[in-house]
């Protein structure tokens, strides 16, 4: 769920790697450990969903920027259809158990 | 700020705990880390140690990002970090019995502590072509031990911590010892008895070999090669001290007893202290019988001199 989302991130706009975990913490309860993001981001550029420019910072070392890549669109694609789909079952099911309850 | 110490103990221990990934994805991971620390310190007084103390909070421990990559590596099941939901099971499994899998790869350091049976006695007797063998041997161990000494100061300058010191002291090491070895022979090891191939001059050939190819990458193998090249050792001495006569020591400062006690005691102290606890562990049974028949051969040499 997490490097969908992180892919959902980088779709629009090039984001550096603390904004983007500035952006999935303040989203609420989808990362334990912040940290984590960096093995996260490296697999994802080296499937190719990501990929990365460096570019110049005026506060300190130049940063990395991550943006989607052809195949990282189509990644995403494929999960909100399944996304929607299992949310859908998954509502259903609530929705009948909270009738019968 | 960044230079905090406790965020200076943060990346030392993530250091430590990335041991064992290949070393640009070390490299990278602890840049990310560090480059993530500056830029949530960014606008923090230098010495607001709650405000550091809340970014490695929220960052987790090191070991939880080491797991990460490893699982990224495909290692184990990757795991997708969501609060509230049950933990996958694959990340729950424990480490597989065998050496080769258990856990992260042993670090490259484990591989120069293989040269420590080349410190060659004068006591054994070795046929001429095992002989040849040793003297390139030292010449390959001193080049190892330099090449090693070079990279672990780099390591050290890219602030990989401990383990780059640690990498640093053993490529020295090697240097000071097979040096002072080669000075002391002349660039020559001087066969003292022609005799048959024995185990313990194979053992010393297979050494050679078997540094080379744990350098070359197979670094898990590193820490095998040396237990099996230890036992050679070890049993081949065992069994001509028990004939008697061919190693009694004479005027020799170095053993192939030291020499092999050495190397299981700074392996196994590498591996401890780069975080390879599981694999120190399963090494544990069959180094400590290495050990007590290095040590028994040493009790029956010192009898037969005495």
């Amino acid at each position: 769920v997490l490097e969908h989302c992180v892919l959902a991130i980088v779709r629009d706009e090039e984001v550096y790697a603390f904004e983007l975990v500035t952006r999935l913490s303040e989203a609420g309860g989808l990362m334990t450990s912040e940290g984590t993001i960096y093995p996260l981001l490296a697999r994802l550029r080296r499937d190719g969903l990501v990929e990365t420019t460096w570019r110049e910072s005026v506060t300190g070392p130049p940063r990395r920027y991550y943006r989607i890549t052809p195949a990282g669109e189509r990644a995403l694609a494929a999960f909100m259809a399944d996304w929607t789909a299992f949310r859908d079952a998954v509502d259903g099911l609530l929705g009948n158990q909270g009738g019968l309850g | 700020m960044i230079g905090s110490d406790l965020v200076d103990r943060y990346l030392a221990d993530l250091a430590a705990a990335a041991a064992g990934l290949p070393a640009d994805r070390r490299a990278e991971l602890l840049e990310d880390v560090r480059e993530h620390i500056a830029s949530a310190l960014d606008g923090a007084a230098p010495d607001d140690k709650v405000a550091v103390r809340n970014v490695l909070e929220r960052l987790g421990s090191p070991a939880d990002i080491v797991a990460a990559e490893w699982a990224a590596e495909g290692v184990v099941k990757p795991v997708v970090a969501v609060a509230g939901a049950p933990a996958p099971v694959a990340a729950k499994l424990p480490p597989p019995p065998s050496v080769v899998s258990a856990g992260p790869p042993p670090p490259p350091a484990i591989g120069p502590f293989a040269t420590a049976p080349l410190v060659p006695s004068p006591a054994i007797s070795m046929p001429a072509p095992a002989v040849t063998v040793m003297n390139w041997g030292l010449m390959i161990g001193i080049a190892i031990g330099l090449i090693v000494s070079v990279l672990g100061l780099y390591a050290v300058a890219r602030g990989l911590g401990a383990s780059a010191w640690l990498i640093v002291v053993v490529g020295g090491a090697m240097m000071v010892l097979l040096g002072a070895e080669w000075i002391r022979t002349g660039g020559r090891v001087t066969p003292r008895q022609r005799a048959p191939l024995t185990l313990e001059s194979f053992a010393r050939a297979s050494v050679i070999v078997l540094v080379g190819v744990s350098l070359l990458g197979g670094l898990p193998l590193a820490a095998i090669a040396a237990v099996l090249v230890l036992a050679l050792l070890a049993v081949g001495a065992v069994v001509r001290a028990a004939r008697g006569g061919s190693t009694a020591a004479t005027g020799s400062r170095f053993s192939p007893e030291a020499a092999g006690l050495a190397a299981i005691v700074l392996g196994m102290a590498v591996l401890v202290l780069t975080g390879h606890v599981t694999t120190a562990i399963t090494l544990t049974p069959p180094l400590a019988l290495v050990a007590v028949l290095l040590l028994l051969l040493s009790a029956v040499r010192t009898r037969r001199r005495g």
